[in-house]
């Protein structure tokens, strides 16, 4: 674990976070939210997120500065997102959702205005003021070597005002869900579609919120 | 357009991207307060602001709005 450095994420390392996103959306299925709800192709959602990522808005899943990268030999090899939630007085989903409406083209919205309802089961409550961790990846190589354990530390140290912390995990994330068990996480509340169709839509059904006082 | 005649259009494009024919709208109401409203509801919901009232936010107009009188006063001076 000495080999490994531990930083804020800077403009240099879109590329990677965006991979990062991608692979945390699919939660090790080949299911990405981005294709199936907006029609986009992978490639076109790789830009986007790019894009959006450069904007540099705070505290949401896709907001630059919260993310922190552990570096080995130069290169980045895992990243942990988290923010304050609501810290300035606007929730992350309504940050979020500024920048898709932003970027995503006409015909994306409009596919994912007929498939809206179905997601209500799963939709997350985010509490103000709470410290939230979003996206998370380490790359294959690298796994094992206890990074998001050790990412998941910083993100609670450099947010120490937080007194309560809270975890989205697809509940097929296995991986993810033992990270933060590690880190004495516990699932607060499980959220489940039974609606058949969201199968196909996202990597499950099934959706975990994982919870630590801190 | 009047206030009163935005507002009850703005109600109406509320009502049914959260699907709650019962929704009213006030200045100080939030994402908060509202069941559902997540990232792709909130992206809908702007969506059908900008379609209806045939205007186009900036990101930066976006990021003002802390509430639905914020939203009005936008959509207001964009008319």
């Amino acid at each position: 674990m000495n080999n490994y450095i531990y930083r804020t994420a800077e403009l240099k390392d879109i590329s990677f976070l965006v991979e990062a996103i991608i692979q945390a959306e699919k939660s090790g299925t080949d299911i990405l939210s981005y294709t199936t709800l907006f029609g986009l192709s992978e490639s076109k959602a790789r830009v986007l997120l790019a894009d959006m990522l450069e904007e540099e808005v705070e505290d949401c899943d896709l907001a630059l500065s919260g993310f922190m990268i552990a570096e080995y030999e130069g290169y980045p090899v895992a990243t942990l997102n988290a923010w304050l939630e609501g810290k300035d007085g606007l929730p992350s989903t309504t940050i979020k959702g500024n920048l898709l409406s932003f970027y995503l083209p006409k015909e994306a919205i409009v596919k994912a205005q007929s498939l809206n309802e179905l997601f209500s089961d799963l939709s997350i409550e985010h509490i103000s003021g709470s410290l939230c961790f979003g996206p998370a990846y380490v790359v294959p190589e690298h796994e094992g070597a206890l990074l998001l354990v050790k990412l998941c530390q910083l993100q609670i140290r450099k947010h120490s005002d937080a007194l309560e912390a809270y975890c989205p995990i697809f509940s097929n994330n296995l991986s993810s869900i033992q990270n933060f068990k590690l880190q004495n996480f516990k699932v607060f509340k499980e959220y489940i579609s039974h609606n058949e169709e969201i199968k196909n839509l996202l990597p499950s059904n099934k959706k975990l919120l994982m919870y630590k006082k801190l | 357009m009047g206030k009163e005649e935005l507002q009850s259009k703005l109600t109406a494009i509320f009502q049914k991207t959260f699907n709650d024919e019962s929704l009213e709208l006030s200045d100080e109401l939030t994402a908060n307060d509202v069941e559902n409203w997540d990232s792709l509801s909130h992206m809908i919901l702007i969506a059908e602001v900008e379609n209806s009232f045939s205007i186009k936010f900036k990101l930066k107009d976006l990021n003002k709005m802390r509430n639905v009188g914020d939203m009005l006063n936008i959509i207001e001076s964009k008319l």
